[in-house]
């Protein structure tokens, strides 16, 4: 341990004392917020394009520019959150619940600020994970096998679904259940069979998950703003929008849950930056006493969901340190990366180059600095956005949704997904079904799908384990409370236990 | 707002240094690409495929002193991309790449309409599959695992990258040759697939030793043999025993990856590609540590030479889908015979 | 922010038992077909599927027979609170569509349907990206810049431009600038977006 702290202090002192260092993390920062901002380019889309740049790059100057890239993409996509309630990357979604509501009723500023501020600590919290507990954690990461899996995919779906839609849980999960099968569209993993397809080449490869998050949040949000004849104007912020220590001191609950649940889901593969924003804004709302604020503005959401996936980030960077193995998409990326540089990650690191994962610490360290620096600094300058007249701002916005969705995979087919699910989004919302469950449906219904019929093929279609295995028993108590507490009834029979044992509360705390 | 503007244009004016740089002395290639050069992997980051490609892009942006810009089109097992390179102009700036047998699957599986003369193919290294096991595995060596397929037929998990990956044909080939059966469990991808074996949630993986190198050298897979008619050798771990030393009669195809274009495209493109291939590639010191690092083997391969190896790995995939059922058209009907 | 919640309670706050009852049906209808695809696709008679659980069909059957249970819980939900009562629902929809609402989304869709269709893949992008953002800026600001120059809703504005009203010099002069305005704003964000795309981040453009 104590050579780790020295490795980590020789590792940053390198990195402050180099120019090119400070320089290098500073432009791929600022650059991993502008990608993360725009909807359409995700930090998958901007470690890719930055892994072909930095080819030529040294190694330790390549992977820190990745570094940063990947900790700013995942943080500027909570500016076009709050500011738009587009979340630039689908790890944000969560942020939108509240940040969005909470820059309407004026306090934009102090809104990205305390976001900024979780998102420092949740990198921070991550990060500390990662030099401390790699080794151990990244073992953890192999007992979520084919029976978790698709149980954690079911958590997904249905925790956000309740989350979000508070006063009607049905129609979060009915959303929820649409972007499940949104995701069955294209061939399945197992056999390659092209499900609903009728042979079109293009829905045999599937809806790709970013066009349809651009027309879900972008387009149909165009279609709510531009329909109505009255500006919605938003009130000049006069907020700070640097948050005070004391500001900050109040959700330390909140941060430390948010974090360690974050890195948690950041570390197993395959699932990432946003299921960790999900789980933490789900426990952090379980924690919290005002419950009735969540999805209205409350800085407890939004500090949590953003704390939440900025741990995910160093936290999805562990099992690819110490496994080879990737936490979430950009993280294999990341690893692509790595490997092609010459850097070898595996169980063998820690023996055969103890000092790197330290390097990488000492890097996220210095990322971090610079989203707090850039997230303080470009508050006020983003404010703007939201002074200009909305007959200007939407064609803007409308244009980049369309790039943003050819880009990704350069098909016009793309286009068309992302003005279709933009109408579908557009009159989902209008009938009250909640847009971020659909989301993560999409996500999901792929991890669900595989690990379902993988896991019946391994027991030959025992049900045994998805019911015995000891996470499994966890997650599915969860999904069953969760779902009873949905209904009507279950939670007055609560009650009814609650006063038939303890006598009727003295004061209604509300159950 | 200035100071946002200030290193807004810091950075722009960076990333254009970066390009910069590639502007020297002109060079005497018949052609000289005057804008980016795409390369399409219809797989996704980070995969066996990208890998590969990746590296032999820096080469050919060494030799042509022109960005090679790599894009990435999952889909519809690499159909997708390759469809794409199919429709572009043939003006040598796209190619797609890949394992060269899918060429001779896309028809049979009725995915894509095309055949190997429709492409110029330039090979850059072959993969070898390699059959790992737990290191807490009952099995001793390759034939204790055939041994147990026989004993207990259709019950021995095997992960594999997904239909008509390497190693699903991999152990159907084994299985043809032996007359057992197994019980098969596909992943998407052949990272998933090598985990699923680390983590105990199968038995047995046919995947490539690409995919396998970093568990094995850990101590974390045991491999039991290669897929190949050589022992193959992987830098920090030794030599594997080849396949044939229990299965002396298995089909065994190599598994060539490497970049392709459309067959219309201008000669001096080809000429050039040709004279970076003998200059850049098979000198590569990057691919030859690739290799000795991963078990693989280099194979820069054009013309002629690649159209041979090339089809030889045809023939094998399409047959064997075939005769495993996943292909309903028999490969005939393209007039790819029988191996 | 008041003004939107107040539309959408007129579209679908006081109907809501009625609309909830069609979404049921709706859903239900949708798990159906959904169920019948899935059912179709091949199983157990394809060689190398050897249980129905691994088939592809599986989990879409699932999740199409949850769809169903949804749309049925939200039927009888809808049933207990009064959906079945369609008096008066011809009258709000009516008075819905009278409003202007209606009327904006159908130019922003064709706008956006002209751009991604008409315009995009025919002309280069630049210039589709061009034509897109003045039409846009014109067809929305238009009426506003009667707005803001003459200080009376849009609505007002148009009928007495279409009553033959002469329009004051100030309307003139505000019409004139957002021409200019738009023009350049337009024209710098098609020169933006295709520079930043295709040499920054190296995409190609349609």
């Amino acid at each position: 341990m104590l050579e780790g702290i020295q490795h980590l202090g020789e590792g940053l002192f390198a990195l402050v004392t180099d120019g090119w260092s400070l320089f290098h993390i500073a432009w791929a920062t600022l650059l991993g917020i502008c990608v993360g901002m725009l909807p359409g380019l995700t930090a998958t889309l901007g470690l890719t394009l930055m892994a072909t740049l930095t080819f030529h790059m040294a190694p330790s100057q390549a992977i820190l520019i990745l570094i940063g890239m990947y900790v700013g993409a995942i943080f500027g996509g909570s500016r076009s959150a709050i500011l738009l309630n587009i979340p630039g990357t689908p790890a944000n979604a969560a942020v939108a619940l509240d940040g969005f509501p909470l820059a309407r009723q004026g306090n934009v500023g102090r809104a990205m600020g305390i976001a900024t501020v979780g998102a420092v600590l949740g990198t921070l919290i991550g990060m500390l994970c990662l030099a401390f507990f790699a080794p151990f954690l990244a073992d953890r990461a192999l007992d979520f096998q084919s029976f978790e899996f698709f149980w954690l995919a079911v958590l997904g779906v249905v925790v956000s679904g309740r989350l979000t839609a508070n006063e009607d849980p049905l129609k979060g999960w009915v959303a929820g259940f649409i972007g499940l099968l949104v995701a069955m569209v294209g061939q399945d993993v197992l056999h390659a069979y092209p499900r609903f397809a009728y042979g079109y080449g293009n829905l045999r490869a599937g809806f790709d998950l970013l066009p349809v998050l651009v027309g879900v949040f972008g387009f149909s949000e165009l279609l709510v703003v531009m329909k109505t004849t009255f500006h919605a104007t938003v009130e000049r912020s006069k907020d700070r929008s640097i948050p005070s220590i004391r500001e900050v001191a109040r959700y330390w609950k909140n941060i430390i849950v948010s974090g360690i649940s974050g890195t948690f889901m950041g570390i197993i593969p395959g699932v990432g930056e946003d299921m960790g924003a999900w789980v933490s804004y789900g426990f952090a709302r379980a924690m919290s006493k005002e419950r009735a604020k969540f999805g209205q503005g409350s800085y407890e959401g939004l500090i949590s969901s953003q704390t939440g996936c900025s741990a995910a980030v160093p936290g999805a960077i562990i099992p690819v340190l110490t496994l080879a193995i990737p936490g979430s998409a950009p993280a294999a990326v990341l690893l692509a990366a790595l490997i092609v540089h010459g850097v070898s990650p595996g169980p063998l690191i820690m023996i055969t180059s103890p000092g790197f994962v330290f390097e990488i610490v000492a890097m996220v360290i210095l990322a971090t600095a610079a989203i707090l620096v850039f997230g303080l600094l470009l508050t006020r300058p983003l404010l703007k956005v939201l002074e200009v007249p909305r007959n200007r701002l939407m064609p803007v916005i409308f244009v980049l949704c369309t790039v943003g969705a050819f880009a990704v995979n350069s098909r016009v087919f793309d286009i068309w997904v992302m003005l279709g699910f933009g109408v579908l989004g557009y009159v989902l919302r209008e009938l009250r079904f909640p847009m971020a469950p659909l989301i993560l449906g999409v996500v999901l219904g792929p991890i669900l799908d595989e690990n379902l019929r993988r896991g019946l093929q391994l027991t030959d279609g025992g049900l045994g384990p998805f019911f015995t295995r000891p996470i499994c028993l966890g997650l599915w108590l969860i999904i069953l409370f969760t779902f009873l507490l949905g209904t009507r009834s279950f939670p007055a029979l609560l009650v009814r236990i609650r006063n038939a044992t303890l006598g009727p509360p003295n004061n209604s705390q509300g159950a | 707002m200035r100071k946002a503007a200030l290193v807004f244009g810091v950075s722009a004016l960076v990333i254009a240094l970066l390009w910069g740089c590639e502007t020297r002395e002109p060079l005497d290639y018949a052609w000289t690409p005057t804008r980016p050069i795409e390369i399409i992997v219809p797989w996704a980051a980070g995969g066996a495929t990208d890998q590969v490609i990746r590296l032999a892009a820096t080469e050919i942006e060494k030799a042509l002193r022109q960005s090679v810009v790599v894009v990435n089109t999952p889909g519809g097992t690499g159909s997708i991309g390759t469809a794409e390179a199919l429709e572009a102009d043939p003006d040598g700036y796209t190619w797609t790449s890949g394992s060269v047998a899918a060429l001779g699957y896309y028809p049979v599986l009725d995915m894509l309409d095309t055949s190997l003369d429709d492409w110029h193919l330039f090979l850059a290294i072959a993969n070898v599959p390699v059959i790992s096991v737990h290191p807490d595995s009952d099995y001793e060596d390759f034939g204790d695992f055939l041994a147990d397929l026989e004993a207990r037929p259709g019950q021995v998990s095997v992960a594999t990258a997904g239909t008509a990956s390497t190693g699903h044909k991999v152990i159907e080939l084994i299985c043809q040759a032996t007359g057992s059966d197994y019980n098969h469990i596909s992943y998407d991808g052949g990272n998933p697939a090598v985990t699923s074996v680390v983590a105990g949630e199968t038995s047995v993986t046919p995947q490539l030793a690409s995919e396998q190198a970093d568990m094995i050298r850990g101590g974390r897979l045991r491999p039991l043999a290669a897929f190949s008619r050589e022992p193959i050798e992987i830098e920090g771990y030794g030599e594997i025993p080849p396949v044939t030393n229990w299965l002396p009669d298995v089909r065994i195809a190599m598994d060539y990856f490497g970049i392709w274009t459309r067959r219309e495209v201008p000669d001096e493109v080809i000429e050039t590609m040709q004279e970076v291939w003998d200059e850049y590639i098979v000198g590569s010191e990057i691919l030859q540590q690739y290799t000795l690092e991963r078990g693989a083997v280099m194979t820069p391969y054009y013309g002629e030479q690649a159209r041979e190896a090339a089809w030889e790995s045809v023939k094998s995939d399409a047959w064997i889908l075939y005769d495993i059922g996943y292909a309903e058209i028999s490969p005939a009907e393209f007039d790819i015979p029988r191996p | 922010m008041s003004h939107e919640s107040e539309n959408v309670e007129s579209v679908s706050g006081r109907l809501r038992p009625q609309v909830d009852l069609l979404v049921g049906l709706g859903l239900m209808l949708l798990g159906i077909v959904v169920a019948i695809e899935a059912y179709r696709m091949p199983s157990v008679e394809h060689p190398r599927i050897r249980s129905v659980y691994s088939g592809p069909g599986f989990v879409p059957g699932l999740l199409g027979i949850t769809l169903l249970v949804f749309g049925l819980l939200m039927l009888i939900r809808a049933i207990r609170e009064g959906g079945l009562h369609f008096g008066g629902m011809g009258g709000q929809v009516l008075e819905g569509l009278r409003r202007p609402e209606p009327r904006r989304l159908a130019i922003l869709l064709v706008l956006s349907l002209g751009y991604a269709w008409g315009l995009i893949g025919r002309v280069s992008f630049p210039l589709a990206t061009f034509l897109f953002m003045v039409a846009f800026i014109l067809i929305y600001d238009w009426g506003e810049a009667a707005d803001r120059a003459v200080g009376s809703p849009w609505v007002v504005a148009i009928a007495k431009r279409l009553a033959g009203i002469e329009m004051t010099w100030s309307l003139r002069r505000e019409r004139i600038l957002l021409v200019i305005t738009s023009t350049i704003q337009a024209a710098l964000t098609a020169w933006i977006v295709t520079y930043v795309f295709e040499n920054i981040f190296l995409r190609r453009l349609p």
